[in-house]
């Protein structure tokens, strides 16, 4: 059990300012800038056992939340992109464009070709993996290209 | 799936699809069913109700893309909804005002780039080879306008979270940025995909007049659910989220919020949607717009309440209908 020492526990960490109105002074844990809350609504002194118990139940709502959703929680396997800079499109928007007059009527949906994808070496963390499956070129086929009917056995 | 009702005479029915109670499909008889859903207390009490329920699905996947252009979200938003995928189980377009709200408070959108102005999140449902699969499909269509991935840690954290939001930002900004105890009201229309843009355009311009004048008002921006995922021509629950310093309510500044309610109702009838997706349309501001909404079927309308309720016992003054006594 830790010791509660008042002075520790009522002592803010000094804050780094994140953006206009947000400051930092716990790791991943946002606050509202206090000049903000001056005026009509004064922030609340609060210890820092509270601020953790606090996040803790977050995590375990948003834990709970997954595990009420589905049996697993599958990702892409991707980090942010938005260091990126705002994308481009990268097709012309077509809306409901019909299918190209020769485009294949049905499309094999295993490749025994094909190498084994880069992914299934992703590692796994927090119980999400990442989404399976054969990306491989002509695996799935777009919208437009699906078969209209099964192919004959 | 069906339920009892107590009609205002006393009688007791039972209304499902046909006779069943438990049938999912039926052509028998008028679909009385949805005669007594969402008619707001106004035509019996529901004793008993049978639900249908879902097993948990094998798998879910989350993703969010973000974009510098409302436009190209919106169009982001059709490519995934005529995908064809059919674990799509929703997609939610954020617009410009919703991102700058979350960007003061949510811990997903505090640390996003300035050129972030709207986003579009979705998910998926299903078998776990389903969604694997379906998977590929999606984060290509997200990023076919040019939507940058947020990354693995949003779309889990973010998804769950979206759920609990409005739990908590019971406060707001006054022009000048402080903050302030606010409530929550949220208008949910139901629109058309492709009038979303011009909507969001004269709602926002209605919402910043309505601040710039009033000063009790903040504007929480707008998300559009898809309620049909795979019609893109389908309807959207498009709503406006605007926060109101309640503490300052007095008679004036109420009827001006009343005024506020009825523009962004009028918007709703002027580009061929309904007022209210999914909160009923009985308070003042769009409840005296129901008979120009239904047209023709208010005359019906009418004409079921007094009949089915002869003494007018059941909610009397809800959304307009003490007209069916008038006459």
């Amino acid at each position: 059990m830790r010791k509660f020492i008042y002075k520790q526990q009522y002592t803010r960490p000094e804050a780094r300012r994140i953006s206009d109105g947000v400051i930092m002074r716990l790791r991943d844990v946002y606050e509202v800038d206090p000049a903000l809350m001056e005026t009509h609504f004064k922030q609340q002194n609060m210890p820092l056992w509270d601020t953790e118990r606090i996040v803790e139940c977050r995590n375990d709502h948003l834990a709970w939340m997954h595990e009420h959703f589905a049996y697993e929680t599958l990702v892409a396997g991707e980090e942010s992109e938005l260091d990126k800079g705002p994308g481009e499109p990268a097709l012309q928007p077509q809306l409901l464009t019909p299918p190209a007059p020769n485009t294949p009527t049905h499309t094999s949906l295993v490749n025994p070709d094909s190498a084994s994808p880069p992914w299934k070496s992703a590692v796994k963390r927090k119980g999400w993996r990442r989404s399976e499956g054969d990306d491989a070129a002509g695996e799935v086929a777009p919208p437009h290209r699906r078969p209209a009917a099964s192919p004959a056995t | 799936m069906s339920f009892e009702i107590v009609l205002p005479t006393g009688e007791i029915i039972r209304v499902g699809d046909g006779g069943g109670k438990k049938i999912r499909k039926s052509s028998t008889g008028y679909h009385l069913k949805h005669l007594f859903m969402g008619h707001q207390g106004t035509l019996g009490i529901v004793t008993e109700a049978t639900l249908e329920v879902v097993p948990k699905p094998e798998a879910e996947f989350a993703a969010f893309f973000a974009f510098d252009d409302y436009l190209k979200a919106h169009r982001t938003v059709y490519h995934i909804v005529t995908s064809g995928i059919a674990t799509l189980a929703g997609t939610v377009l954020f617009d410009e005002k919703k991102v700058e709200y979350l960007r003061r408070d949510d811990e997903a959108f505090i640390p996003m780039p300035p050129w972030v102005n709207s986003i579009v999140a979705t998910a998926l449902y299903g078998t776990k080879a389903e969604v694997s699969a379906a998977s590929k499909i999606l984060m290509e269509k997200g990023r076919a306008e040019g939507g940058r991935y947020t990354g693995d840690h949003m779309a889990v954290g973010d998804w769950a979270s979206r759920h609990d939001r409005y739990a908590n930002p019971l406060h707001g900004r006054v022009p000048g940025g402080q903050v302030v105890p606010m409530s929550w009201h949220c208008e949910d229309a139901s629109l058309n995909w492709t009038v979303l843009p011009k909507v969001r355009e004269e709602w926002t311009a209605i919402a910043q007049r309505y601040i710039d004048e009033w000063g009790i008002f903040d504007n929480w921006g707008m998300y559009c659910y898809t309620s049909a995922s795979y019609k893109p021509w389908g309807d959207y629950l498009a709503e406006i989220d605007i926060g109101i310093w309640e503490e300052k309510l007095n008679d004036d500044n109420w009827a001006a919020w009343v005024r506020f309610k009825s523009e962004l109702a009028q918007v709703s009838l002027k580009y061929g949607g309904s007022m209210s997706n999914c909160h009923g349309t009985t308070r003042a501001g769009d409840a005296e717009h129901v008979p120009e909404e239904m047209g023709g079927g208010w005359d019906v309308m009418k004409k079921v309440k007094r009949m089915l309720d002869p003494n007018n016992i059941m909610n009397p003054g809800k959304q307009m209908l003490d007209e069916a006594y008038q006459d």
